[in-house]
């Protein structure tokens, strides 16, 4: 009876050991699909291409809920999130780091994020688009 | 004689029971040794997976190539700032400067990220007209044959067909070859 009990015991630290194992790799993966750097390479792309397509006079609204829950988490300001200085477009949703990407299109881009009426932001940034009056 | 039978007996259970113990070690020595292998095979495969940038250049390219052919024909024909006196086409037509387009990257001290070239063919394929901007370098590249190089530039070419802005009648194919370099930004 005392041999069933230790092998019991072995088995549970066993089985116990391997969902802990388990449990780590799931976490590392959830950890690496969700990390700031990887989204600030997506999205700091995404606007680049966003801006090369448009024409000025447009206003764009993008949807970047997941940037704003990383700032949120990094206890960043999500108006800090995207900056445009001249043609390259940087996105930072963490308190080091960044990605910058250029656009080829020549017109001036003013980013910043939508406020609702109890003054939080909703997730979106608008980018408004208009000609570049400065030399080319 | 039976009791020495007996202690044979108990004597033999005793060494199996040491032996299982023993295979159980080895076992667990061997399933920590998997885990092992399993971690690192992962966190290689997500590391080489997340490492690799998004590779977006295809499209910058076809982007700027739409740009190009809305700029050079408006409504099916050509822009009139193409030609010049006599109907002959404006050796002094700049791309990058009538296209909107600025040429200059985040990447410091580079000799152009971007190269574009437009070759105008009459219908009997001959061609007729060349304007081309950017980096020139990098339209070397386009030549290397793929399936034996590796480019480090990516090259788009589409074509379109257009009018003649003048009433002649004349029909132009007009080949746009859009080259965007960026290889620090989108290749590993």
């Amino acid at each position: 009876m005392k041999k069933r009990g230790e092998i019991l015991v072995e088995n549970v630290i066993f089985i116990v050991l391997n969902i802990i194992f388990i449990s780590l790799i799931i976490f590392f993966l959830f950890k690496q699909g969700s990390g700031a750097i990887l989204f600030e390479q997506t999205y700091s792309k995404q606007i680049a291409l966003m801006i090369d397509s448009a024409k000025p006079a447009m206003e764009i609204k993008l949807n970047m809920e997941k940037a704003h829950k990383i700032t949120e988490e990094n206890k960043l300001d999500f108006s800090e999130a995207v900056s445009i200085t001249g043609n390259v477009v940087r996105v930072k949703l963490s308190q080091k780091g960044g990605y910058e990407y250029s656009f080829f299109n020549n017109v001036k881009v003013e980013a910043f994020p939508e406020k609702n009426e109890q003054n939080e932001y909703t997730g979106i940034y608008i980018f408004t688009i208009n000609k570049n009056d400065k030399g080319k | 004689m039976a009791q020495e039978s007996h202690k044979l007996k108990g004597y033999k259970q005793d060494k199996k029971m040491i032996n299982k113990k023993a295979t159980e070690k080895i076992l667990a020595i061997y399933w920590f040794a998997i885990l092992i292998i399993i971690a690192g095979a992962v966190v290689t495969m997500v590391s080489l997976f997340y490492g690799t940038p998004y590779d977006v250049r295809d499209a910058e390219a076809n982007i700027m190539i739409n740009k190009v052919s809305n700029c050079l024909s408006e409504n099916g024909k050509l822009a009139q700032e193409l030609f010049i006196k006599n109907k002959n086409f404006n050796g002094n037509f700049s791309l990058k400067e009538k296209c909107n387009f600025v040429f200059e990257t985040e990447l410091k001290g580079d000799a152009g990220e971007y190269f574009l070239q437009t070759d105008f063919y009459n219908l009997n394929n001959t061609k007729i007209f060349s304007i081309s901007d950017g980096n020139f370098n990098l339209y070397t590249d386009c030549k290397i044959e793929e399936d034996k190089y590796k480019r480090i530039s990516k090259c788009v070419e589409r074509e379109f067909y257009s009018l003649s802005p003048f009433s002649d009648g004349g029909i132009f194919k007009i080949k746009i070859i859009s080259v965007v370099r960026k290889t620090e930004k989108n290749v590993k």
